[in-house]
């Protein structure tokens, strides 16, 4: 265990000091400050805007947080910084934990403290004040979006042999996991679940494509945080996936989405340990 | 007692074989030197005894564990020749971290001290370091854990003349500690005054081992094999 707080402490202030953390921190700041500053000439409920910030978020955070994360375990091989712990006996799982929670906190740092900002601005400008606790509870979600993919492109990193490998492997789990998902071109999910049905000869329902679509981070995210939107949700036209009915599915309750978003924080990682674990390290 | 043996250690990296059926025996408490050209295998041989690497075939004993499978390393004082650190760390913040992983009760800023860092340099990045200094931190986290095995892959080099004695009367404290110490050089003169015993690698072989004062000079040993030479037709002749 002191290992793994070692590991960490190391990476961690490692990470802080490069342009990189302050770079992803700033980036985040000044999407969400934003998106609350120009939604502020748009909506009367201040809610309304963090609703535009979880967007933002599915879009772009994915992206900023790429570039802390790709070369986490690559760079630390290639240029051999690893041999720093592993030959003071810190076993590879302990490093791995090490080096992956320390991209964790950076993450958790740069995305709480953007929520945060976006409140305060908010608070600021509007005349009563978003509430507190749907706002932590937006930013809970939203983090917990954010270190699903840090968990992704870390486990590529650990995958990889060289870095550019590990950069295309990110940019092509960005690309199925968020415009593939959401549809932005005719190639999608949606059209890929419902070719390979026609392929094998069965019929494909809307819920099948919708289970598949919930078991990606963005639907997850979404399902997580709609409590939060609520309240808003009548008010709102474009909200509408936000209020609608009763749960009926097992895709539909708030657990599955925790559930999903979960498994996306952990289990690439424990796969790419795996692989980690039986690698020449150099 | 010997703190290291392997036998028919293999490395193969696709078409290359780096290390080569290597039968080695270090005798506990020895200075052994590894030496041969560039290439020869020395570094593969060091990381594969560090537990780095895995054998394509053959085994090693390290200090009575196998270096791969088991955690040999907290055993251990390693130095490679490569960077091995955080740029943005100090030399300070490094040799700290190694100590309090092998719980050692030394003392951080005497050891940096112990091999030549001086007060004014030990809290800046390792980033801006030069080769010497790099050099000099990476032999100070080697040490942190007063380790009964110190496997030493070109400790010497980019290290002035005061940093090549320094390091001599380290290497011979540590001995008289009771530690094993393998090393490997280009510097036949550094060898021939500070070992116990010599290897001579080449082409992945130990082409000969022993005592130092049974050794011929070894000399020739950091010469590289001659390159073939190519007729015209293509041929080699």
């Amino acid at each position: 265990m002191m290992s793994v707080v070692i590991v960490f402490r190391n990476e961690f202030e490692d990470t802080i000091r490069s342009l990189h953390a302050g770079g992803i921190v700033v980036a985040l700041w000044l999407l969400v400050a934003a998106i609350v500053v120009f939604d502020r000439a748009v909506y009367a409920a201040p809610l309304r805007a963090f609703w535009d910030v979880q967007l933002g978020l599915i879009i772009l955070a994915p992206v900023v947080v790429s570039s802390l994360c790709y070369g986490a375990i690559v760079d630390a091989r290639t240029s051999r910084r690893l041999c720093f712990h592993l030959g003071n006996g810190v076993t590879r799982l302990e490093y791995l934990c090490g080096a992956f929670l320390a991209r964790w906190a950076v993450v958790i740092i740069a995305t709480e403290s953007a929520i945060l900002l976006g409140y305060i601005i908010a608070a600021l400008q509007y005349p009563t004040p978003p509430s507190f606790i749907a706002v932590v509870g937006f930013s809970v979600a939203s983090t917990g979006f954010v270190l699903a993919f840090a968990g992704v492109y870390v486990a590529i990193s650990v995958v990889a042999q060289q870095q550019s490998t590990a950069m295309v492997g990110v940019v092509l789990v960005y690309v199925a996991l968020i415009p593939f998902v959401i549809g932005i071109s005719d190639f999608s999910l949606s059209l890929l679940v419902r070719t390979i049905g026609e392929q094998l000869g069965a019929g494909v329902t809307d819920s099948t494509v919708q289970f598949v679509s919930n078991l990606t981070p963005y639907p997850a995210y979404a399902g997580i945080a709609k409590p939060v939107f609520e309240p808003i949700a009548a008010q709102y036209p474009r909200l509408p996936e936000q209020s609608s009915g009763a749960p009926q599915t097992l895709t539909a309750h708030w657990w599955f989405d925790v559930l999903v978003l979960s498994a996306w924080m952990v289990l690439p990682l424990a796969i790419a340990y795996w692989r980690f674990s039986r690698d020449d390290l150099l | 007692m010997t703190a290291i043996q392997t036998n028919g250690l293999t490395k193969r990296f696709k078409n290359h074989v780096a290390v080569d059926e290597i039968d080695l025996t270090v005798p506990s408490g020895s200075i052994y030197g590894l030496v041969g050209p560039n290439g020869a295998g020395k570094s593969t041989l060091l990381e594969l005894l560090s537990g780095f690497r895995s054998p394509t075939a053959g085994s090693a004993t390290v200090l009575g564990m196998d270096p791969v499978t088991e955690r040999s390393q907290l055993h251990l004082g390693i130095l490679f020749t490569q960077r091995t650190m955080y740029r943005r760390l100090s030399a300070l913040e490094h040799v700290r971290s190694a100590i309090a992983l092998h719980d050692s009760q030394l003392d951080a800023v005497e050891l940096c001290d112990r091999v030549g860092l001086r007060a004014d340099t030990v809290s800046r990045r390792v980033g801006s370091f030069s080769t010497g200094q790099l050099q000099r931190t990476k032999l100070a986290i080697a040490l942190a854990g007063s380790p009964p095995l110190l496997l030493l892959d070109e400790p010497t080099a980019g290290l002035d003349p005061d940093g090549v004695k320094r390091f001599e009367r380290i290497v011979h404290a540590e001995r008289d500690r009771g530690a094993t110490v393998v090393l490997s050089s280009h510097r036949v003169h550094l060898l021939e005054s500070l070992c116990t015993h010599v290897a001579v690698v080449r082409d992945g072989t130990i082409t000969s081992s022993g005592p130092i004062d049974s050794m011929e000079s070894f000399a020739h040993a950091v010469e590289p094999a001659p390159a073939p030479v190519y007729s015209p037709s293509g041929g080699a002749e």
